[in-house]
């Protein structure tokens, strides 16, 4: 039996921006502060105290409308969102409205191998709340008492709308996917899902498949992991289908999503009615972008993922896996484009099989390609070269390199405390390879005889006697070229 | 425009989070429906074409540079009604 | 001490050659509030303690000799919706009672760069809402020319103040009036500069599109010398504006020959007291001997101001005042049980009367249904308005006008009827609705020998023709030296 019902989705995503500082006002954004410490008397709504616009925070949204095909618009518009919540310090939100920064752009996804296009309607900057900390009780619902942390009040966000163009979680899922990767790419935000810093709200409805009107929606909310996108969107579908084959009606409102339950549950009215009173927010003055201003960040548009995995692909000759490793890893992209650029004599495809292997492998545990590697990409490369030019063995390399990680030494000073690096002078290596093979003259018979294994046998003392340093290659040649005269 | 009535400002105390007792409301009723009906002069104006001004002035916002402006120590408890845990503490949001 | 009535420059002139110590004249300042303030009521709370610290430290600098500006040292009130850290700034509320500013506004700290005393935070109305300080939560400021009438509002502890000798200078807040009127009902000069001019930080909002800080001042002089002291772009303010600085003195003792002052018709009929008007009539006699050009003009845009204002000011008050919820700071009910109740109660009991009406207002004409039919016909009036004052503005120089339609009224006279009371503003409101400079200035006296006001509105930013108007005035006439009679008996 074919499905009844198709569901048409629309997402809104509120994206933290990566700015040092709150969009009004000079406190840090940083994640973890001490409560209530990160405030001021702008973001505290202390009485007289006025907001004055991040700039960055406007170049990030810019870049972001940029990314996603929109219009850039020369006015835009802050105005007043009035509602009371102890967790919204002046009683009202600045947000844009009438007016935002971006108009209708486009987003394309990938579902099973076909690209489908999203339409995006707006983007819109606005400041966060703080957070409430409910006391006495594990949620809300029951809570004696509630504390008021306002130090992620007016931080940055963009509210990134998109057209009810979603047909399947799927879809929906891969948006997302997509969309984080773009943000996180361009540097406008950290992509933390669980932290907060990119936040869901699914738009959903049903109606028969084959119908051209929408259906009355639900706006679900609380989806904080890829995993709950999928299970929110599949326990809405179910919600709502039973109720329309009960013959019910769809109300809209705005539901919260469990994911211990898997199901969603209306949400408790913010105490008002629905009445936000939106009006243009007279401490600031409409924000005017030049021509001169928006072609300035266009130009400065830092590459979009489809263009460097076009680019790794195609002009590197990386593989699609590895590409799109480098993508999700910023850090590590960021250490490969800075090896390449001191790496003009070694290929790009060997310096990524160490980047994403060995070096990614040390790195792990140790906090990755963050800011506390002090491994400069320069001695990176010349490990690699040292590897090239047949100076030091792979397995070599690998064992210099948590000392290299741990020091960012030069590798020409490593290898000489380490006692030299391989050695590839034949001379000394006959000299080995002769001693070797005086010594076991029963294995050089069985050799001889077509046991031609039990060479490595030879090799192995060879490796032995040279403290692992003979270029393995070059002590098999000879070995067989001793044997056989 | 000045028939304001005691259920639009039932609505209104509403949205405004104030409390008002009865004998209040009723003055308050008045005078805001004599300022309302002064107000219906503005009907008289045409101005279906005329562009809104939210402000005084013609110029573009301020902006800020994003640097981090250390913060001195605010004595928030000092104005805090109530204070626990460095932070400001409310009574149960439901109920 | 009768150096307590001379101008601000001449008594930086004094402190300068050591005449007077800083010391001595905050001395005698108190010493006259002491004397008169039960009577006067301007003062909510002093600032004794860093007043005193100031004060010595200019004695310290000008005996060793150190180049200070010319109004160092100077006692200086502030109204008490400006942020002072460490002192109450109550906005005379009860929400905001026990409310300590932790940072200074910005003009606080440009007037002690600049070495003026602060002594203390004057009554206002209820967050600036009202003509007459009767809407004060604590007590009506009278007005020092006739203590049964009101000093004007909502700046009437400042402007009070300035008259009877208890400060110098003062600081108020301009939204509709509220530093002009009161300057005409006290007799002195206020003015409130253009919007943008002096940064908005720290001052406790009211209508932030329309909110401007202004000094009152007792001659026109003093007036040019004090706005070079706070005016100037502010990077805490997104409204101030970028403007190269002025040097607000260049404008005095200038001729004012060819000046052309454009006079309304509408502000010169029968909404304006008799009194009022003749003195307004003499006042620009004088302007003609001086070679002014004065014309009657068509320009009917001042009740419609009134109503769009009525409109504006309450609607951005609404949410101004949101912030006074009881969580952070200010007052909080003791018998909330819970959050809505938190809310509602403390807004409640924490906001008077004529402050609930207003966020009542505000809320109103905001609302769904009614935004398009309230709001936004408001802001389109006011493109209006601010299109005719253009047109204005390209034929005239200046637009005087009387600055209240009365002298001061008495106590409890206006406070049954809100629109008696919202029209006592029409003469003032329009000019903070295109952002324009107006100064008032005393230009004679009623039958019952009180004070009347000349407002002189200026284009935006051209405060400089709006002072060099009243200096030239100032130079020949003498109704800014007269004194009410309770100063008389002081010295």
């Amino acid at each position: 039996m074919s499905p009844k019902y198709e569901m048409v989705i629309g997402l809104e995503v509120h994206a933290q921006l990566s700015t040092n500082t709150k969009l009004f006002c000079g406190c840090s954004t940083k994640f973890g502060a001490d409560v209530n410490t990160n405030v001021c008397p702008v973001c505290l709504g202390m009485p007289g105290a006025l907001p004055v616009l991040n700039r960055d925070a406007v170049t990030m949204a810019v870049q972001a409308g940029v990314a996603l095909n929109c219009d850039i618009q020369h006015e835009s518009v802050f105005a007043r969102k009035n509602y009371f919540y102890p967790d919204l310090p002046k009683g009202y939100q600045i947000s844009q409205f009438e007016l935002p920064v971006c108009l209708g752009g486009s987003l394309d996804i990938e579902v099973d191998g076909a690209v489908k296009r999203i339409g995006i309607t707006r983007i819109h900057m606005e400041e966060d709340a703080g957070k409430l900390l409910h006391q006495g009780a594990m949620g809300i619902a029951d809570s004696t008492y509630s504390l008021v942390d306002l130090n992620r009040a007016c931080t940055p966000l963009i509210e990134i709308v998109s057209e009810p163009d979603l047909r399947s979680a799927a879809e929906a899922r891969a948006y997302v996917e997509t969309l984080r990767q773009i943000l996180r790419t361009i540097g406008v935000n950290d992509g933390n899902l669980e932290e907060g810093s990119l936040r869901v709200d699914i738009n959903i409805s049903l109606r028969h498949v084959g119908a051209t009107q929408f259906g009355t929606r639900c706006e679900v909310k609380n989806v904080n992991s890829f995993r709950s996108i999928d299970r929110a969107i599949a326990s809405e579908f179910i919600r709502q289908q039973e109720v329309l084959e009960s013959g019910g009606r769809i109300v809209q409102q705005t539901r919260n999503y469990h994911d211990d339950t898997q199901t969603t549950t209306p949400l408790r009215d913010k105490e008002d009615a629905h009445d936000y009173r939106y009006f243009p927010e007279p401490d600031l003055l409409p924000l005017l972008l030049t021509d001169e201003r928006i072609q300035s960040i266009r130009a400065a548009m830092p590459e979009l993922p489809h263009a460097i995995c076009r680019r790794y692909q195609q002009g590197l000759g990386l593989t699609r896996a590895d590409a799109d490793i480098l993508i999700e890893e910023i850090g590590m992209r960021r250490f490969f484009e800075a090896c390449l650029a001191c790496a003009q004599d070694i290929s790009p495809k060997e310096i990524s099989k160490w980047v994403i292997g060995d070096l990614n492998a040390l790195l792990k545990p140790k906090g990755g390609f963050g800011p506390s590697l002090s491994l400069s990409p320069e001695y990176f490369v010349k490990l690699i070269r040292l590897i090239s030019s047949g100076a030091l063995s792979g397995k070599m390399a690998k064992e210099m390199l948590p000392q290299l990680i741990e020091t960012d030494q030069d590798p020409d000073v490593l290898m000489a405390n380490l006692g030299g690096g391989q050695i590839s002078d034949e001379s000394t290596l006959l000299e080995i390879v002769r001693k070797v093979i005086s010594e076991n003259l029963d294995v050089v018979e069985k050799v001889k005889s077509g046991k031609t294994a039990s060479a490595n046998f030879l090799m192995g003392q060879v490796m032995k006697q040279s403290q692992g340093k003979a270029k393995p290659d070059l002590v098999m040649s000879l070995i067989l070229a001793e044997i056989n005269t | 425009m000045s028939d304001l009535s005691m259920q639009d400002l039932d609505h209104v105390i509403k949205l405004s989070h104030l409390e008002i007792s009865p004998s209040r409301k009723d003055m308050y009723l008045k005078k805001l429906q004599q300022v309302l009906g002064y107000m219906d002069q503005l009907k008289r104006l045409n101005v279906d074409d005329v562009k809104p001004s939210s402000h005084a002035i013609n110029q573009s916002t301020r902006l800020r540079e994003d640097v981090v402006v250390p913060q001195p120590d605010l004595p928030l408890e000092l104005n805090a009604p109530q204070w626990e845990a460095h932070s400001f503490r409310v009574p149960k949001i439901l109920g | 001490m009768k150096d307590l009535f001379i101008s601000a420059i001449e008594l930086g002139k004094r402190l300068k050659n050591r005449s007077l110590t800083c010391r001595q004249i905050v001395d005698a300042t108190y010493q006259r509030i002491d004397a008169v303030d039960h009577q006067v009521k301007a003062f909510i709370s002093l600032m004794t303690e860093s007043a005193y610290i100031q004060a010595d430290a200019v004695d310290r600098l000008l005996d060793a000799g150190q180049e200070l500006g010319p109004l160092a040292g100077v006692p200086i009130a502030i109204k008490d919706n400006i942020c002072t850290k460490g002192y109450r700034t109550t906005c005379s509320s009860k929400m905001l009672e026990n409310f300590v500013a932790p940072y200074d506004a910005t003009v606080m700290t440009k007037l002690h760069q600049n070495h003026l005393i602060s002594i203390g935070k004057t009554n206002l109305d209820e967050f600036a809402m009202g003509s007459s300080t009767e809407n004060s939560a604590f007590f009506t400021t009278r007005n020092p020319w006739d203590l049964e009438r009101v000093p004007g509002g909502s700046s009437g502890g400042s402007s009070a103040a300035v008259v009877c000798g208890e400060a110098f200078l003062s600081l108020g807040s301009d939204t509709g009036g509220s530093i002009r009127q009161p300057a005409a009902f006290c007799g002195i000069v206020g003015i409130k500069p253009s919007y943008g001019r002096i940064s908005r930080y720290g001052l406790v909002a009211f209508a932030s599109s329309l909110d401007q800080i202004g000094p009152f001042t007792r001659t026109v002089e003093d007036a040019a010398h004090i706005l070079n002291v706070i005016c100037g772009p502010d990077p805490m303010d997104s409204t101030s504006a970028e403007l190269p600085p002025v040097d607000f003195s260049t404008a005095l003792g200038k001729d004012i020959k060819g000046l052309r002052i454009g006079v309304p018709k509408e502000m010169m009929g029968d909404k304006i007291a008799d009194d009022v008007r003749q003195a307004i009539e003499q006042a620009l006699d004088v302007y003609r001997s001086l070679g002014a050009i004065v014309e009657f003009v068509d320009f009917d845009m001042f009740d419609y101001a009134v109503s769009t204002y009525y409109i504006i000011a309450p609607a951005e008050a609404s949410a101004n005042l949101a912030r006074f919820d009881g969580v952070r700071y200010g007052y909080r009910s003791e018998s909330a049980t819970n959050l809505r109740e938190m809310y509602t109660r403390s807004r409640g009991e924490g906001f008077g009367p004529e402050v609930q009406r207003r966020i009542l207002l505000g809320t109103y004409v905001l609302s769904s249904g009614y935004y398009d039919a309230y709001y936004l016909r408001a802001q389109k009036v006011r493109t209006l308005i601010k299109n005719g004052f253009a047109d204005f503005f390209s034929r005239y120089d200046v637009m005087m006008t009387p600055t209240s339609p009365s002298v001061a009224f008495k106590v409890g006279d206006h406070s049954s009827d809100p629109m008696a009371m919202y029209l006592a503003d029409i003469a003032t409101i329009p000019a903070n609705m295109a952002g324009l400079p107006g100064m008032s200035i005393p230009c004679g006296f009623s039958r019952d020998g009180l004070p009347v006001g000349l407002q002189i509105l200026g284009k935006a930013y051209d405060e400089l023709t709006v002072l060099k108007a009243g200096d030239a005035y100032q130079r020949v006439t003498n109704f800014h030296l007269k004194q009410p009679s309770m100063n008389q008996v002081a010295s």
